[in-house]
């Protein structure tokens, strides 16, 4: 079933006609009040006919008087309506399943997919609102060709990072690593005020942000609640995106909310319950077998185990802890089940001049770890749309409030679980305390701290956010229409992370009663005034936009750290607290643009667009504040068989190509002046500043030039509907943070570089409604791509800070590091390639511009991804299957067990690490066991930097399964109830990989994979 | 037939959205707000100007131990020599210790980071000073005097750490991201130059010693010329500051690194912003917060070994937390990790070492008999007996740094530095530590700054 939504409802236009003849106006639209294109309107009485416009409008001829219309086409069914001479009339027809009238929302219009042109990508709210999901950028993961969705980790709230067509921009941080390029996020024509930024500060369970979770954080989008979404748009090439100007070079994100339908109001209840628990993890070892490899590990250093903390010879697990007890600590702490809790709300209906939706949902998800932590967010969502009686006005109010709650734990120790011994005594006395002795032997040190205690860091982040948009438009004169869009988008996030004293260690008391307290608020406003012209020439309907756009947006945060308080129960207060402290950060951007589009679509066939757009952005200096982009478009419908029915093989067919430049202004304010700020305390009563940053006068915008083809084709009348594309991005003038040594002061400066990123692909989807009779539907929905990513050029880079970091010709995601040579049979440590060749333990690392020992190992882009949905109904019952796939190489399990630890040391590893080297001439997976760590150990620790912590991620994943009942109504209850449906679900059912650890989407080990979760639901509408 | 007029509100509308296209341009004008200056106004007068220089009193907080100022002059060569060791800190501290320093040791990266920080805001407000016009030269001179010793201190602890290091004197990141490091001679040229011109500047003016005043730019000055083995102009410096008559040795030596304390030249009250009673990182850091805890950094034999019981700085300098039956001693000049009750500075200069350089640089000099009055000082001061005048005069130069280890032991590096002068770290070393070897007397230049700047070359043996 496709959903068709429109954000203005056209009117109806009269025009002119000089001759006295009997003629008639009209529009078309659908039972949801979207107008329909293509429709064949003939007269019962003969002769004329005509087709209405894309927006739905016609005029026709009338034989006599009074005459009746017929209303005919492959996507609506046949309608009659009588009609007299100027009249006006609204024409009402049922729109049958066809994808190519499915409109597609663009920046600031909407087509079909029928004269699209840009690549853009359509997921619609029955994509979204069936899984158990809330989050909605978890929803696009494998829907979306080109764009690939992570999720950070399992945990409710977790930060999803979101990338269109690859990394246009070198940018690695300080520690070598990148950081991807976002799309520009809008939502209901707002600018969403976060964008995709985590918008937290402090660390959390679900925000470990560690080395090896770079974007970890809390994701704004938890704040929108997948239920009130009616379509999701992804705008991928430079005819979709050049609307966007400066920021839509990393592709763009259309969030548009539901809006009410004409009609008997209609109330819409949904109540869903789910359970989680964790994926398949890795078996830890059991004391036996851990017990072995500690005794091992010390015989193979040839040292004695005591009772000094502080050195490896420390084994309170071997002289101290029972040797019989054996405890699955992963499973203790995080083989737990979450519950799932969510209900919906919604009522919505209206007239032709006045709809209304009014949303609510009300979610609360819990954690797999013990205690009583949970998120839970309550939403609200409302739209409203009118037009005047004359139809020449038309308004349409979209509003968003949510509140999220989300308690967790504000340690990110709590992964560390993992590596507990397994025979660390019980955590808990028999008063329920925290056990912090065992044997005489008291834990003083973090190797043994009881683990419980992470759970004893609380941590509570409270969201609040509200969207509104207000879009006005009023008929000015025929042809022509002003349009106001003015929109609010507020997101305020607190903050709260608190140690308790019942969580300390007795014997560490530097550690007191802390509590922090932070606010990180964003606002942002936006008004565009726009005009839009609208007229027949030729054969063709020619439509232009004008407008100009300001946008304002502010974000301020603030941290308040108090310390000492009397009691665990105080920690709230910040009255409670004698020391306490602040500091805040506040950041604000102007922008301001005009832009104007011109499209021609002559004879149904040729399509024509452009647009321009010329930017202006408060980040850059006076003479750099401005920059120009646009695009061309242009697209041939070759075969459109809409209008005769004939029986051959393609239906429809349309090549389509663009070209454009886009851009970027993703960078932070007043990077063009050298700032200073006040520095937090006083030095003898006097106050310091400190500066902030290296300026870069000259610095400017990022532009990225898009070239895209594609060919849409419509196979077995339209049930088949297929597109390819192809397309190559160049990045040649960048915005960077370019890499600097210390010694000039700062880590980066903000620059534009000229380095030559490509990141070109191929990418094709496929519909196709194999089966579509009234008992039996089946239909299939597919989508692969395969991008590539390069750096083709960069001036310079042996003597340049990325020396050692890229390699012209390679992808930005490259891989570099020491070849793994597996282990020494006699030694028993692993080896090396060396640059010549040859196996060596420790290997010579990069340095001063060269790569010594590092070599290429291979890219980390995907290497093709998407996903492929079954969609069963036979009479009331219908089953949707989603499976998402990706082939990607990445770092496995191992990468966490020997990175900055021993296999051998006091903590736990998983038990394939039996597979070790014990005796000369063993021919073993994994080196010998030590205690020896760091500088000792160099084979040990550069292990991670090799081949061998890197493996195949590549998965196919079960991602959701839905089972929907249609339930049988009682002839007295139909009176009432239109419709119920019983729904069964399962997410993230199974994978099918062979990756070694965890999970590869999340990748590594010592973290929560993506949950599996089962959810029953049940839907009524009366 | 119905036909929409033009009116007032479509005369309005395009006028209106036409208007807006033009009227933009200064829409994206802004200003810095929002709690930033620019440099132009943080340099245009002298209380702006003098809150720049105090930022750097203040930057130091953002450096427990890592920053020259937060302590890392003490523990890190404590660590790799022989006077500490990490018995409850962090395996990167070990590496320090066992002289296996990882180019990715983030301490290691921070002690040059947090330096290169500073010469950054020294050279910005040296450029900015200049361009000051709403200042008194008074003033002028006090700033710039005060700041050329900030970079001073920085370059003469990293050129001891690193050896060669890049020498920076400019904010133009264009004309520094590329540059190697320089000769340590010509580092130690630059800091004479400082240090010269910061006493000229300072000559005249009466600082307080929580800033760096005349006499601080001179004890430094002492302190590198015996670093260059220039005893004769090493004295004269470490007289002017004796004779000064500014500075007197505290009878009580619990008293010595007290706020109160008359032997201090120079030193830095902690911005304990958040007010948690903490008074030095080294404070903080040395003295556990209670006897069940084992202390992060305890003392190693040998430095015990020098002292006798009565010692009074063995008494009040030393601390010791007995747990399990085993017996960690830790160091105690400061004495408190965080209390109101007592006030201490985090000393950088005190008089005790100018009369132990004095001494040194006597005797080699010639004068004996000065040499050991000075020694003397020192040694009664601690309640121990003072040498006589019989001693010979080699085993006199032994006693003075044998004193020179027990007075300024965890003391910014002392005992470390006065191996490297005097050419004596490996043979010192070397039976104490079976792993030590020749390239172990310094620490790598962070493998971050070598990726980033081609440039740049690694220490041997890293």
């Amino acid at each position: 079933m496709k959903i068709i939504y429109t954000i203005i409802s056209f009117l109806v236009l009269s025009i002119g006609v000089a001759s006295a003849q009997y003629r008639a106006v009209g529009v078309l639209k659908n039972q949801n009040g979207e107008t329909i294109s293509d429709v064949n309107i003939t007269l019962i009485s003969g002769n004329n006919y005509t087709t209405s416009d894309r927006n739905g409008r016609f005029s026709i001829t009338l034989n006599q008087p009074c005459d009746t219309l017929v209303a005919t086409g492959v996507h609506v069914k046949r309608v009659e309506q009588s009609i007299c001479s100027g009249d006006s009339v609204i024409l009402i027809v049922e729109t049958l399943n066809n994808h190519l009238d499915e409109v597609v929302v663009l920046g600031y219009s909407q087509t079909t997919q029928r004269y699209l042109v840009g690549s853009v990508t359509k997921i619609s709210k029955e994509d979204i609102a069936n899984q158990p999901l809330g989050n909605p950028l978890l929803a696009l993961q494998g829907r979306v060709p080109g764009m690939t969705v992570s999720a950070t980790n399992g945990l409710p709230g977790a930060a999803v990072s979101i990338q269109v067509r690859g990394q246009n921009a070198i940018k690695p941080d300080q520690h070598g690593r990148h950081h991807i390029d976002p799309p520009l996020f809008i939502v209901d024509g707002i600018p969403f005020s976060p964008q995709n930024q985590s918008i937290n500060q402090y660390q959390s369970a679900i925000s470990p942000r560690s080395s090896e979770n770079v974007y970890g954080g809390i994701s704004p989008f938890n704040s929108i609640d997948p239920q009130s979404i009616e379509s999701i748009e992804v705008l991928k090439d430079a005819e979709a995106t050049a609307i966007y100007g400066s920021r839509g070079g990393n592709g763009v994100v259309l969030i548009t909310t539901k809006a009410g339908r004409m009609g008997k109001t209609q109330l819409d209840a949904k109540l869903d319950h789910g359970i989680s628990r964790k994926g398949k993890t890795m078996p830890m070892m059991n004391t036996t077998q851990y017990l072995e490899l500690r005794k091992e590990a010390y015989a193979n250093d040839g040292i004695q185990p005591d009772l000094r903390p502080g050195l490896n010879t420390y084994a309170p697990d071997l002289l101290v802890f029972d040797p019989n007890v054996s405890q699955d600590w992963e499973n203790y702490f995080l083989g737990n089940t979450a519950q799932n809790t969510q209900a919906n709300v919604t009522l919505s209906g209206g007239n032709e001049n006045t709809r209304f939706l009014l949303g609510s949902t009300f979610r609360r998800d819990t954690y797999i770890y013990p205690g009583n932590f949970a998120d839970w967010k309550a939403s609200f969502n409302s739209n409203l749309r009118h037009q005047s009686l004359d139809k020449r006005f038309s308004l349409n109010l979209s509003l968003l409030y949510s509140h999220n709650n989300n308690t967790s734990v504000g340690t990110t120790d709590i992964i560390g679980v993992y590596r507990r011994m397994p025979n660390y005594p019980d955590l808990l006395d028999d008063q329920g305390n925290l056990v912090w002795s065992y044997g005489g032997h008291d834990f003083i040190t973090a190797t043994v701290a009881n683990p419980l205690s992470y759970l004893f860091h609380p941590y509570e982040m409270k969201t609040t956010m509200l969207n509104a948009g207000l879009n006005a438009d009023y008929t000015l004169t025929e042809g022509l229409k002003g349009r106001v869009n003015i929109g609010y988008s507020t997101l305020g996030g607190n903050e709260w992370s608190a140690y308790t004293n019942k969580g300390s260690n007795p014997f560490n008391h530097l550690v007191r009663r802390t509590a922090t307290f932070g606010t990180n608020d964003f606002f942002s406003w936006i008004v565009e005034p726009q005009l839009i012209f609208d007229r027949m020439i030729s054969k063709g309907n020619l439509e232009v936009l004008l407008g100009t756009s300001f946008q304002w947006d502010n974000n301020r945060m603030t941290s308040i750290r108090t310390e000492g308080h009397l009691d665990d129960n105080l920690l709230k207060s910040i009255t409670a607290a004698p020391i306490s402290s602040a500091t805040d950060r506040h950041s604000e951007y102007k922008f301001m643009a005009v832009f104007g589009r011109a499209s021609y679509i002559w004879d149904r066939k040729l399509i024509t667009n452009i647009s321009f757009r010329r930017d202006g952005s408060s980040k850059f200096g006076p003479e750099n504040r401005f920059g120009n982009f646009g695009s061309i478009g242009a697209g041939w419908i070759f075969i459109d068989q809409a209008d005769q029915n004939q029986n051959r093989i393609i239906n429809f067919g349309k090549l389509r190509g663009s070209w454009g430049v886009t851009g970027s202004d993703n960078t932070s304010s007043f990077q063009y002046i050298s700032r200073w700020s006040p520095v937090p305390g006083a030095y003898q009563g006097q106050m310091g500043y400190a500066p902030q940053n290296l300026f870069n006068a000259e610095l400017g915008w990022a532009s990225t030039t898009k070239l895209e083809f594609g060919i849409d084709l419509g196979l077995l009348e339209n049930r088949l509907y297929t597109t390819a594309s192809w397309y190559r991005n160049r990045s040649d003038n960048q915005l960077i943070n370019y890499t600097l040594p210390t010694q000039t002061g700062f880590g980066s400066v903000a620059m534009n570089w000229n380095a030559l990123v490509l990141n070109s692909g191929w990418e094709l989807s496929l519909d196709y409604r194999i089966y579509d009779y009234q008992k039996f539907r089946w239909s299939i929905g597919a989508n692969i791509s395969f991008p590539k990513n390069v750096l083709k050029r960069f001036d310079g880079i042996k003597t340049s800070s990325y020396a050692t970091t890229y390699i012209v010709g390679k992808s930005l995601n490259l891989l570099l590091g020491y070849e793994y040579a597996g282990v020494n049979s006699v030694t028993g440590v692993f080896e090396y390639y060396n640059a010549d060749g040859d196996k060596v333990p420790v290997p010579t690392s990069p340095s001063s511009g060269q790569l010594n020992d590092y070599k290429y190992l291979g890219s980390l882009d995907p290497k093709y991804y998407g996903g492929i949905q079954n969609q069963l109904r036979y009479k009331d019952l219908s089953l949707d299957i989603f499976v998402e796939f990706k082939s990607r190489m990445g770092a496995n399990f191992l990468r966490h067990v020997y990175s900055g630890s021993v296999v051998g040391g006091a903590s736990n590893v998983p038990a394939v690490l039996e597979d070790r080297w014990r005796n000369p001439g063993d021919d073993a997976r994994f080196m010998k066991a030590t205690t020896i760590d760091g500088s000792r150990n160099r084979t040990n620790q550069l292990f991670p930097r090799s081949s061998g912590a890197y493996g195949d991620a590549t998965y196919m994943r079960v991602k959701f399964v839905n089972l929907v009942w249609r339930l049988p109504l009682m002839e007295e209850w139909k009176e009432n109830i239109s419709d119920a449906t019983l729904s069964l679900g399962g997410y993230n059912l199974f994978t099918l990989t062979s990756y070694e650890g965890n999970d590869p989407e999340t990748l590594g080990f010592y973290g929560v994979p993506p949950l599996r979760t089962f959810n029953i639901g049940l839907q009524v509408k009366f | 037939m119905k036909k929409y007029k033009n009116n007032i509100w479509t005369k309005f509308s395009i006028i209106g959205v036409l208007v807006s296209f033009m009227a933009c341009e200064d829409f994206v004008n802004m200003d810095l707000t929002g709690g930033e200056l620019s440099s132009e106004l943080v340099f245009k007068d002298s209380v702006n100007a003098e809150a720049a220089v105090i930022g750097m009193y203040l930057n130091v907080n953002s450096g427990a131990l890592a920053s020259i100022f937060g302590g890392a002059a003490t523990v890190f060569p404590g660590l790799a020599g022989d006077e500490l060791f990490p018995s409850n800190a962090s395996v990167e501290y070990l590496q320090f210790y066992e002289n296996g320093i990882l180019t990715d040791n983030s301490l290691n990266s921070a002690i040059w980071l947090l330096a290169y920080k500073q010469i950054y805001l020294v050279n910005a407000c040296l450029e900015g000073l200049d361009q000051t016009v709403e200042i008194s030269e008074r003033k002028r001179n006090q700033l710039i005097g005060e700041i050329l010793q900030i970079r001073a201190t920085n370059y003469f602890y990293l050129t001891q750490l690193y050896g060669d290091v890049p020498l920076i004197l400019s904010t133009d990141y264009r004309a520094n991201y590329q540059l190697p490091r320089t000769a340590q001679e010509q580092v130690y040229q630059q800091i004479i130059e400082d240090l010269t011109s910061a006493q000229q500047y300072l000559v005249q003016i009466d600082q307080p010693t929580t800033r760096a005043n005349y006499y601080s730019a001179t004890a430094l000055l002492a302190k590198v010329y015996l670093s260059l083995g220039l005893y004769a102009e090493a004295e004269k410096e470490a007289n002017k500051v004796i004779m000064s008559g500014k500075f007197s040795l505290m009878e009580d030596v619990v008293e010595v690194f007290s706020a109160e304390s008359k032997e201090t030249i120079w030193a830095w009250e902690v911005n304990d912003q958040s007010n948690t009673g903490m008074q030095t990182f080294e404070g903080l850091v040395f003295v556990p917060t209670n006897t069940s805890v084992i202390p992060q950094f305890t003392l190693q034999d040998p430095i015990l070994d020098l002292f006798v019981e009565s010692d009074e700085r063995y008494v009040h300098w030393i601390g010791e937390n007995v747990i399990n039956g085993v017996n960690y001693h830790y160091p105690r000049k400061y004495h408190v990790a965080r209390t109101v009750s007592r006030r201490e500075n985090y000393i950088i200069s005190r008089l005790a070492e100018q009369y132990l350089i004095r001494a040194e640089c006597r005797l080699r000099d010639g004068e004996f008999q000065l040499a050991l009055v000075d020694l003397n000082t020192i040694r009664q001061r601690a309640g121990l007996e003072p040498y006589s005048a019989t001693i010979d005069s080699d085993l006199l130069l032994d006693h003075i740094l044998t004193e020179r280890r027990r007075e300024l032991f965890c003391e910014w590096g002392s005992r470390w530095f006065d191996l490297k002068r005097l050419g004596l770290l490996d043979e010192t070393m070397q039976p104490y530590k079976e792993w030590w070897s020749a390239s172990s007397g310094l620490f790598p230049v962070p493998k971050n700054e070598l990726d980033y700047n081609p440039f740049l070359t690694q220490n041997p043996g890293y």
